[in-house]
This record gives C-alpha cells, sequence and structure tokens, in this order.
C-alpha cells in the first residue's frame, strides 16, 4: 500500500489528484490518496477577471473540494502544511482548526500554489496597502466593491484614473490583468462613464502583448501578426494609455510610484489602481532527519521546489530542452512539484536591468493548462513509481501548448476575448530554429468567438474538475 | 539560442474591416469552429 499526499487543490494539485486516483484504481491495491489545502474550496480562478467587476459572483467560480473526495476516496485535510522532512517522509500541517499533525507518505506532490508577495512594494495590495487584486476570491471581492464605489462616483460627475497591471518588476500574470483592463473598458463603454475614465496599462513586459511568456507570434494570410500588434491595436481602439518596461517599488493613497528601464523615476496619480504581485513560493520549511533546515537544497531562493530542469543558464541561453519534463525533484525522487509550485530554469520574457540595477523583467506564468499538464505527468509518474517503473510521463513546457482565452467583454452576444494558442509554451529553438515556436499552430485573434470559448471553458472545467459523470472526456 | 527583438514596424492599427468581422455572428461562428478543431488538435498532442 502507497500513501500519496498532495499540498494544494488548484489546478495541477486537485487535478492530479483525479488523475491518480483514476491511475491507482487501474493498478488495484489499497492506496491512499491525501490532499491537504489552505482553502476548501477549488477555485476557477480564469474567471476572477469578471468577479472583479461584479459581472460574476465569487461563488459561482468555486466547489467545495470534500464532496468531491469523498466521492473518489481520496482523504481531504483543510489545514497549511508549514515543514516537509523529506528524509522521516511526513508533512507538519496546521488543521483549520488549530490542531498540529504530521501525515506521512511514500509519495509527495507539492502543488501549492503561489503565495503573493505583496510585501515586496510598498503599499502594494488590498489588505497592508492601497491597490487592489484579483488572485483571490476575496481580493476579487473587494476590487468588484472599491470598482463599484468608483463607478457611483463617476455617476455623480466625478473623473478618475484607473490604473491596471503589474505591481513589481517581476511580477507575472500579466494576462489576467491585460483581461481586467479590457474588462473595464467595456463595462465602463455599456455604464456611459468611459469618457470620464483615464486608463493606463502599467506593466513591466519587455514589450507590449509579451504577457510573461515572450509574447507571440501567428500566422495571418501572408503576414506575421504579433501579440505586441494585437494589444496594440486593442489599445489604441479602446484609448487605453500604457507604460510597460516598468517597475513599481512604492504606493501611497494617490500615487504610483515606478521606475523604468531606463532608470527614470515617475509618479502616477490614481483612483482606483489593480495591480498583480509578484509570486512566490508559500513558505514551507523543509528539514533532513537531524532537523537541520535544507530549505535551500530542495528550493530556489524563490521558494519554488526544484525539479528535472536545468538549472544556471542565462535567458539567452536557455533553450526548450532545458524545461522540466517529469517534475521530480533531483534529490527526493519520491517528491514530485507541479503548477506554479514547481522552480523554473529561468523567465521565457527577456529579463532586463534598470541602469540602477533594478530587475524588470517577468517571471513565467504557469496557471491553467499548463499547471492541469504538469499536475497530470506529476501525478502518473507516481502511479508509475507505485507499479515499480521508472517516471516516464512527461509534459514539459517546450512540449506543450499553452491555451488561453482572454476576456474582454463578458457577453454571448455582442461579447468580445482573444482566443490565443501558442506551440509550445516555452520556445524552443533546438526544434523551430525561426521563431521557436511552431507557427502553425499558433492563433491569436481577437472576436465573438472568443468569448463564446470564455463561457464554455468556465462550464466544462467547473463540470470536469468536480468529477462528475463523463469528466475524463473533457480534455 | 534566443534573439532580441529589435526590429521596427509602424504601429498596428485594427482595420473597419477588422472589427465588423470581429462583431459578425456568421463570420464568428465560423471561426469557433476553425479555432475550437485547432485547440482540440492541440489539445489531443497532450491527452
Amino acid at each position: 500500500m502507497a500513501k500519496v499526499v498532495i499540498v494544494g487543490a488548484g489546478f495541477a494539485g486537485h487535478y492530479g489528484a483525479l488523475i491518480l486516483q483514476d491511475a491507482l484504481k487501474k493498478i488495484g491495491g489499497n492506496h491512499e490518496i491525501t490532499v491537504i489545502s489552505r482553502v476548501p474550496k477549488f477555485t476557477y480562478i480564469p474567471s476572477l477577471v469578471w468577479v472583479g467587476i461584479n459581472l460574476m459572483k465569487a461563488e459561482k467560480t468555486q466547489f467545495d473540494l470534500k464532496p468531491v473526495y469523498d466521492k473518489l476516496g481520496i482523504n481531504f485535510v483543510h489545514g497549511k502544511v508549514e515543514e516537509v522532512w523529506p528524509d522521516n517522509q511526513f508533512v507538519r500541517v496546521e488543521k483549520a482548526n488549530g490542531e498540529k499533525e504530521d501525515i506521512s507518505y511514500d509519495f509527495l506532490l507539492m502543488a501549492t500554489g503561489p503565495y503573493l508577495n505583496f510585501e515586496a512594494t510598498e503599499g502594494l495590495g488590498p489588505d497592508k496597502g492601497y491597490t487592489q487584486s484579483i488572485c483571490t476570491p476575496p481580493h476579487a471581492t473587494e476590487a468588484a466593491g472599491k470598482y463599484l464605489e468608483l463607478v457611483s462616483r463617476l455617476e455623480k460627475g466625478d473623473r478618475a484614473t484607473i490604473v491596471i497591471g503589474t505591481g513589481h518588476g517581476t511580477a507575472t500574470c500579466q494576462g489576467a490583468a491585460f483581461e481586467y483592463i479590457c474588462n473595464v473598458h467595456n463595462d465602463l463603454v455599456d455604464r456611459g462613464l468611459r469618457d470620464k475614465v483615464r486608463l493606463i496599462w502599467l506593466s513591466n513586459e519587455p514589450r507590449l502583448g509579451d504577457f510573461g511568456i515572450d509574447g507571440l507570434e501567428a500566422r495571418r494570410g501572408s503576414l506575421i501578426f504579433t501579440s505586441e500588434m494585437m494589444a496594440e491595436g486593442l489599445f489604441a481602439d479602446y484609448g487605453i494609455e500604457y507604460q510597460i518596461r516598468t517597475h513599481v517599488h512604492k504606493v501611497d493613497d494617490k500615487k504610483i510610484y515606478t521606475e523604468n528601464l531606463d532608470g527614470e523615476f515617475k509618479e502616477i496619480e490614481y483612483d482606483f489602481a489593480m495591480l498583480i504581485p509578484p509570486f512566490k513560493g508559500q513558505p514551507i520549511k523543509y528539514f533532513d532527519k537531524d532537523g537541520n533546515d535544507i530549505t535551500d537544497k530542495v528550493c530556489n531562493p524563490a521558494g519554488f521546489v526544484k525539479v528535472d530542469a536545468t538549472y544556471g543558464k542565462t535567458w539567452e541561453e536557455l533553450d526548450g530542452p532545458d524545461w522540466p519534463k517529469t517534475y521530480q525533484s533531483p534529490i527526493y525522487k519520491n517528491i514530485f512539484a507541479a503548477g506554479i509550485a514547481f522552480a523554473p530554469p529561468g523567465p521565457l520574457s527577456e529579463p532586463n536591468k534598470s541602469p540602477n540595477g533594478t530587475l524588470i523583467g517577468p517571471a513565467p506564468p504557469r496557471t491553467g493548462y499548463t499547471a492541469e499538464l504538469s499536475g497530470k505527468a506529476a501525478a502518473l509518474n507516481i502511479a508509475e513509481m507505485i507499479k515499480g517503473n521508472k517516471p516516464t510521463h512527461t509534459a514539459s513546457m517546450a512540449e506543450t501548448p499553452g491555451l488561453c482565452i482572454a476576456s474582454m467583454k463578458k457577453s454571448i452576444f455582442g461579447g468580445e476575448a482573444g482566443t490565443i494558442a501558442i506551440y509550445p509554451v516555452a520556445r524552443d529553438y533546438t526544434k523551430y530554429p525561426e521563431y521557436g515556436r511552431d507557427l502553425d499552430n499558433c492563433t491569436a485573434e481577437i472576436g465573438m468567438a472568443g468569448a463564446w470559448f470564455k463561457y464554455a471553458l468556465h462550464y466544462a472545467f467547473l463540470y470536469k474538475l468536480q468529477a462528475k459523470p463523463f469528466w475524463k472526456l473533457i480534455p | 539560442m534566443r534573439h532580441k527583438k529589435t526590429e521596427k514596424r509602424p504601429a498596428f492599427r485594427f482595420t473597419p474591416q477588422d472589427r465588423r468581422k470581429m462583431k459578425s455572428y456568421i463570420y464568428q461562428f465560423f471561426r469557433a469552429i476553425v479555432l475550437g478543431l485547432k485547440f482540440w488538435r492541440l489539445v489531443r498532442k497532450v491527452h
């Protein structure tokens, strides 16, 4: 009998649990899966952009995990993992009721998601700062409340500046902020208030439309259409100003203080700001059998778990084969890490430094479909090891597609979204020397079709991840 | 080996025809089929 512990129940952890339970059922034997999560619900994060402007309630993006796990025979622990003891093979958990418990494992899948590092920028974030976030359901709900307060001021005749983007030079998830600014624009148009608002895109991207994935190119007839052109055309149509290549170093109740790649320090006065924070690993400590802290050995400096990637290369040197494939820890072979929890070998986007030495470059995003695929590969590899085989299942970001629907306006009739596909996510210049990607499999297109896809994906994913009948048919 | 992107080009703007296509139900219906098949083909590569 093997005991598998999965830490985290987001795209990688929860989907990994479903896949592993299915694989272990086929193997047979009395194996045990335990999922430990800080929150008792699964959240479909891509729809939080709608929650952030009150177009959807947070509950519509969530479901309770326990009934799903009870149905499948998976144990669920509502709590926070504080320590991992890889030599002794147990994790120390602080449960929601405050009790501490050591849970032993034979295999461990770390899929913790990110720690939202608002502390990296003074005054950032809704809890101890002045800006909003749409990264969690409570944050998105609070952002919606503040946005509606602003809307009522606009209705009384006020004018306002709204700033949306990233709140630090190394932040990621530009795509979510991009969706949010487009939805805010269209919502203000629908309310007849757009002319009262100065809308500013503030981001750390080296180029517009970079999205932390080094942008994308797609064939459009004889033209190579890029995400930079898409964002440029869209912002011109929407009347959105933009400041890119920018780090935010401080926020107060009136101004955002920035530094750009030319070394210039600027200030932006604002009335409402939604800035995505940088991510780091969850604050989990790793100890060896003698009680020595080995977190630095298992994780990278940001706290993400090191896996089978080639670390230490520069951005220019980094290529497809350097990205992790099996998501197995090189130090402890029974530990895997997936989703945002694994340490990437480097950024996808070009990192730069200002003349003052400030690093300004997006970290690689690993959300949604990429997280799911890595969680699936790690789960199947654990099943292989339980059978006595070596891990053979791979989901390298240099071998898997990135699929994204960037919502711009939520509506079945008259909605708008960008339909974006890239293959592979991490450029592989060995395989595709010209662009690092297979352009025949890349798409960037704006239209109503994307808005239909966005709705379809919302309901399809929530259906699949509740393990409802025929869930395995939904990829 | 990566290449730094340094090319200069005129600012891109969507044409009135592009905008009409984005909002045309018939055009978008057919694009949904084409894009759906494209997504499906990519998804089948990894599932």
